[in-house]
């Protein structure tokens, strides 16, 4: 069968990331200390297909406008990179889709700056979009849109826009335009260049469709938007909306029939789901565990939660331990991003004053080490973020993050330092850079250097990567973390002499 | 037209120079005039059309700014030409839908069309 639209993206997206939907973030960065090709295996393994190039497991993302546009009736499929030559004689507009076309987010650029060697995200989609496929579709007069989370990378990249042949750049929620916006490719009609879809036009929960395939590691959204309107952030500038539990057990029932036997569940802060403003609520989040569970033979999975709302939850209602009473049943550990930003009281309230909400910013710090207490004693394993250089951060702000970081020296977790990309509330500030590095960064980033490696190898020996099929997946990322602290040990007198000056 | 995002929108035709954006203060005129307009009419979509002789999508670095500043309207860019005749044929075909129309002040071959027309416009430095 061919299709008239097709939907894709890169290697670096188009993985189930060996069915570790972390290891994904090894494509963020460049190959270090392995071969490149050996790099992009442990990040992005090529996924199983169908007979027609469909990839089993498909980004999220991608699966919603593909659901969006077999509802209006399309002759459309999302097809693996390495399969789109199949479809070059029926394929009239070409739909791509990326966290992180150019690797402008964090911490793609974060580590670009560091080490001065491109991301093999951003490699790999220059190389596939400048593949021959991607050129003869052009010549054949394909039609090529854009879009997703990265979609305002382009306005940087007007040569590479220019030079691919890209038609139009949607950035924001697309459900409400894509149906239009594709019928006028199709009809050959002249496309605007640029649409960036406000609040006021996000779509409502009836429109937003359900996923027709699998998505990646069982990855599905349980609400949209946040309620927090932290300035760095772009989610927060959508309206909030819960998806209803009929639909999102509709959704796994997708994945399951698919053969995903995990979740993931979705949402900037998963236990706000069907909360009161920033207070989580017992009642949906037990039904929706409970619910969740009762189907999910495999590991279920969150993608964030706010550190305010774990201390609440569990100081509230006893909620993280109920809930973790249900997960655990099946898992041993639950992995989950998080967000600190910062150590400082003073900068947390001008750059995010609700983060912290119920609670007051002053008590940041407090809320921080509580919440990651209460994860590691109910075998959550947070990978958190810093932001460095925020605007209007001063010296001692990245002093009291560094204090900070000690007091979080007994709990398991990740943390990793990320340097300010302008974006949300904030996207007309500057960004930050190497050349803004100053020596207590330095510091801080060797303290989150030091605690990732010690708790990498606690998580990795206790809890990850356990499966005996991806041996080959833990001996490299053991051999990376051995060369890594090799590294440290080389050049870590030096770092501290430089600090130290 | 793109729905909903260019339905009752406000429709802007923007005649942009080649140079450089002039900074702040040509980002500050462009948006006040295009937030006076549209708080005019209460829309929360905006449709700028464009003529500049940067060409696509080259031109995108003139609105870079101001796209990076909106958070709350809808913008939808359309690119309709270059030259003095791409202005001209594009006020044939599409003056009606258009609500405001903003030109840089050095432009006056571009001007000339516009005043051949009898529309009014908007001059910005």
């Amino acid at each position: 069968m061919g299709y008239d639209i097709v939907i894709t993206t890169d290697r670096t997206m188009m993985s189930n990331h060996h069915g570790k939907e972390f290891l994904g973030f090894l494509a963020t960065g460049p190959a270090i200390g392995v071969p490149e090709k050996l790099w992009m295996w442990l990040a992005a393994p090529k996924p199983r297909v169908d007979e027609e190039g469909r990839p089993i497991e498909a980004p999220y993302g991608l699966r919603k406008i593909e659901a969006k546009l077999i509802d209006a009736g399309y002759r459309v499929a999302i097809i693996d990179p390495d399969h789109i030559g199949r479809y070059l004689d029926t394929m009239k507009v070409l739909l791509i889709g990326h966290h992180d076309f150019f690797a402008y987010c964090p911490p793609s650029s974060e580590w670009w700056m560091i080490v001065g060697k491109e991301p093999v995200n951003r490699v790999s989609f220059r190389n596939f979009m400048e593949s021959p496929v991607i050129r003869k579709a052009k010549e054949k007069g394909v039609k090529i849109i854009v879009g997703g989370p990265a979609a305002w990378q382009w306005l940087w990249e007007l040569g590479s826009w220019r030079k691919w042949g890209v038609d139009t750049v949607v950035d924001g929620e697309a459900e409400r335009v894509i149906v239009d916006l594709v019928e006028k490719a199709l009809n050959n009609e002249p496309l605007p260049d640029y649409i960036y879809v406000g609040p006021y036009d996000s779509p409502s929960i009836d429109e937003i469709p359900v996923i027709k395939g699998a998505s990646v590691n069982g990855l599905v959204e349980i609400m949209r938007g946040c309620p927090r309107g932290c300035k760095f952030c772009s989610v927060t500038l959508r309206p909030l909306r819960f998806i209803p539990l009929d639909k999102i057990l509709e959704e796994i029932k997708v994945n399951l029939s698919h053969g995903v036997k995990g979740v993931i569940l979705h949402s900037e802060d998963v236990l706000l789901y069907g909360g009161d403003g920033v207070k989580p609520k017992p009642e949906p989040l037990l039904k929706l565990h409970n619910e969740v569970r009762k189907l999910v033979p495999g590991e279920l999975a969150w993608s964030h939660v706010s550190l305010a709302a774990v201390k609440y939850a569990e100081e509230k209602h006893r909620l993280v331990s109920r809930i973790m009473d249900i997960v655990l049943m099946e898992q041993s550990f639950i992995g989950v991003e998080v967000g600190i930003e910062t150590g400082s009281p003073r900068l947390a309230k001008i750059i995010m004053p609700a983060k912290s909400a119920p609670y007051p910013p002053e008590q940041w710090p407090d809320i921080v080490e509580d919440a990651f207490r209460i994860m590691h004693e109910n075998s959550i394993v947070p990978a958190a973020t810093i932001i460095l250089g925020l605007p209007e951060e001063r010296p001692e702000d990245v002093v009291a993050t560094i204090e900070l970081l000690d007091r979080l020296k007994p709990y398991r977790s990740i943390i990793v330092p990320m340097f300010f990309v302008p974006m949300g509330a904030l996207k007309n500030r500057d960004w930050f850079r190497r050349t803004g590095l100053r020596s207590e960064h330095v510091e801080l980033m060797m303290k989150t250097l030091d605690h990732a490696l010690y708790w990498a190898q606690d998580i990795m020996n206790k809890f990850y990567l356990k499966e005996p099929y991806l041996m080959p997946v833990r001996i490299g990322l053991k051999l990376f973390l051995s060369y890594v602290k090799w590294k440290i040990r080389k050049y870590k007198p030096i770092i501290e002499t430089m600090i130290r000056h | 037209m793109i729905t909903p995002v260019e339905d009752s929108a406000h429709h802007i035709l923007l005649v942009l120079n080649p140079r450089p954006e002039g900074g702040d203060t040509y980002l500050g005129r462009l948006s006040s005039i295009v937030y006076e307009r549209i708080s005019m009419n209460k829309s929360k979509r905006i449709v700028f059309h464009v003529i500049s002789s940067l060409g696509r999508p080259f031109y995108i670095e003139k609105l870079k700014s101001f796209i990076q500043n909106n958070i709350g309207l809808s913008l939808t860019i359309r690119f309709h030409g270059v030259s003095p005749d791409d202005l001209e044929g594009f006020l044939k075909k599409s003056l009606g839908r258009i609500d405001s129309i903003l030109i840089e002040r050095d432009l006056l071959e571009y001007r000339r069309v516009l005043d051949k027309h009898g529309v009014e416009y908007i001059v910005i430095d």
